[in-house]
């Protein structure tokens, strides 16, 4: 089933192109791993995924539902969007703004208006399965760019988003830990959640991805295709390498 | 130590999510947020969004307003003040509609600021009085308006260097602005990670707030420390130099011909 549809899309920074008539649809479930070189359009394509920009043209719908500049504009149903797509930014030093890790993950079920008891369940679990129980108490500031990458997933985990946007959460970690969130995202996957993740490192992803679109440097996709696809074109697979 | 396998996934991570609905109240932090991120998207983008038809020397352009600010404040003429409008008029019409509609609208509302808050003390003095001074300030916010406009800040830089402006202030002024960038672009950022996570009105926006300006204070300091560091470490002895030394052209003079047959006229004419 079409989770999201994208049609025509095209998106402009002030003095260049962001996305140029982008089509693309990507089912309930799915495991997408979005390739390009920097600043090819994957992280823009996650900002207007996630409602916090509007194309200049084009469709984005989700679920049926078409998401434009007007449904954006009230403050209601965005709410229900971003409770929809949990994002992992690239920056995750802009993402954590809390006084503790604890507090970092208990900040969005505090506003789903859950009881004490169910919000402290939810850190806990959180901070299990991404291996953070030791920086429960830290202050995110003072945390290691990698450790500031796994808090900042459990934080959005605790939401239990349909949607997880990811915009190189491998970037930072060591071989290990990566391995540890590649294999948590399998299980999220696995329990019906739709992940899409930006990255530009084909090593650190072909293991997990189910699907790969590739952008050029044209801000367009160039390929779309599933992992099987990709396993029978080692040319690609090397061209993806070298990105 | 290695890191721990995922334990298995909670049942409420794999039940779907419930969508809550929430009473919308309004609060006024909600209110403002899109006027601040306006703003802040404005800080963060590198100026200046108008293109002058003739690019002058940085330093010419400089000594230009200067100029200009100077004869307005002195000049009591009206047909004095009415040629130097003119001058700013002429150049105002090489500009593309869409850019003379962004000019006229920042300088209307900066001309209206200035009414409401400079210039009260004359409206005592009677409205004769009044619109004099008014017309001044606003030909002067004008001409100021125009400056910031088509004028890079790379090229204000370079301007101060070549009037030979102390290094110190130069340094400053670029370390200043630069960071404030920098600084509106991490809050953005902050912003728009914080409205992802916002899924119903916040109880206690305010502590948010607070939160939000404490990380940025704190990153500021960071910045700060690095930036200084990394000067050190490529050599930074406290001498600011320009990479690009620039040269004036005849014609960057004889731009300034108008200007100065004003102030000829200033002088010499006793009406």
């Amino acid at each position: 089933m079409a989770l999201i549809n994208l049609v025509n899309l095209c998106y402009d920074y002030p003095n260049t192109t962001g996305l140029d008539h982008l089509n693309l649809t990507i089912n309930a479930g799915e495991f997408v791993c979005l390739m390009g070189p920097n600043g090819s359009g994957k992280s823009t394509l996650m900002k207007i995924l996630s409602g916090l920009a509007s194309p200049k043209s084009g469709d984005y719908q989700l679920d049926g539902q078409a998401i434009t500049a007007a449904y954006l504009a009230d403050a209601q149903r965005r709410q229900r969007l971003h409770q929809k797509i949990g994002v992992v930014f690239q920056n995750t030093d802009v993402q954590l703004f809390n006084t503790s890790v604890a507090e970092e993950i208990a900040f969005g079920p505090r506003q789903l208006g859950l009881s004490a008891a169910a919000i402290e369940q939810r850190v806990t679990d959180c901070l299990q399965l991404t291996d953070c129980e030791a920086l429960r108490e830290r202050v995110p500031y003072q945390l290691s760019g990698g450790e500031k990458k796994r808090v900042a997933l459990a934080s959005v985990l605790a939401l239990n988003p349909e949607i997880l946007l990811l915009d190189e959460p491998l970037n930072g970690l060591t071989i290990a830990a990566q391995q540890q969130i590649l294999t948590l995202l399998q299980r999220l996957q696995s329990a019906g959640k739709t992940i899409i993740m930006a990255s530009h490192n084909f090593q650190q992803v072909q293991a997990v991805g189910q699907r790969f679109i590739i952008f050029n440097s044209l801000h367009q996709i160039s390929a779309d295709m599933t992992a099987a696809d990709l396993q029978r074109q080692p040319d690609r697979q090397t061209q993806l390498m070298t990105l | 130590m290695e890191p721990k396998q995922p334990t298995n996934l909670p049942a409420w991570l794999q039940a779907p999510a419930s969508t809550t609905s929430h009473a919308t109240r309004v609060t006024f932090w909600q209110r403002n947020q899109r006027h601040l991120r306006a703003l802040l998207r404005r800080l963060a983008q590198p100026a200046p969004a108008i293109q002058p038809r003739w690019h002058l020397a940085p330093q010419i352009n400089l000594i230009r307003l200067l100029l200009l600010v100077l004869l307005i404040a002195l000049i009591q003429n009206a047909v004095l003040l009415w040629c130097l409008a003119l001058l700013l008029g002429f150049q105002l019409l090489w500009l593309p509609p869409g850019q003379l509609r962004r000019f006229v609208r920042s300088w209307l509302f900066s001309s209206v600021v200035a009414v409401i808050i400079v210039l009260p003390s004359y409206w005592l003095n009677g409205p004769a009085t009044l619109l004099f001074f008014s017309l001044k300030t606003s030909l002067m916010l004008a001409n100021a308006q125009y400056y910031r406009l088509t004028t890079p800040f790379q090229d204000l830089l370079s301007g101060l260097k070549s009037l030979h402006f102390p290094d110190v202030l130069i340094m400053t002024l670029a370390i200043a602005v630069t960071y404030l960038r920098m600084l509106g672009q991490h809050l953005l950022l902050t912003m728009e990670a914080l409205e992802t996570r916002t899924v119903a009105p916040t109880k206690h926006p305010y502590r948010l707030i607070g939160a939000m300006f404490g990380n940025l204070y704190l990153k500021s300091y960071a910045y700060a420390l690095e930036l200084y560091a990394a000067m050190e470490a490529r050599g930074f002895n406290g001498h600011y130099v320009r990479s690009t030394p620039t040269h004036s052209h005849w014609r960057d003079y004889l731009s300034l011909s108008p200007d100065l047959l004003v102030l000829i006229l200033f002088v010499l004419w006793r009406p």
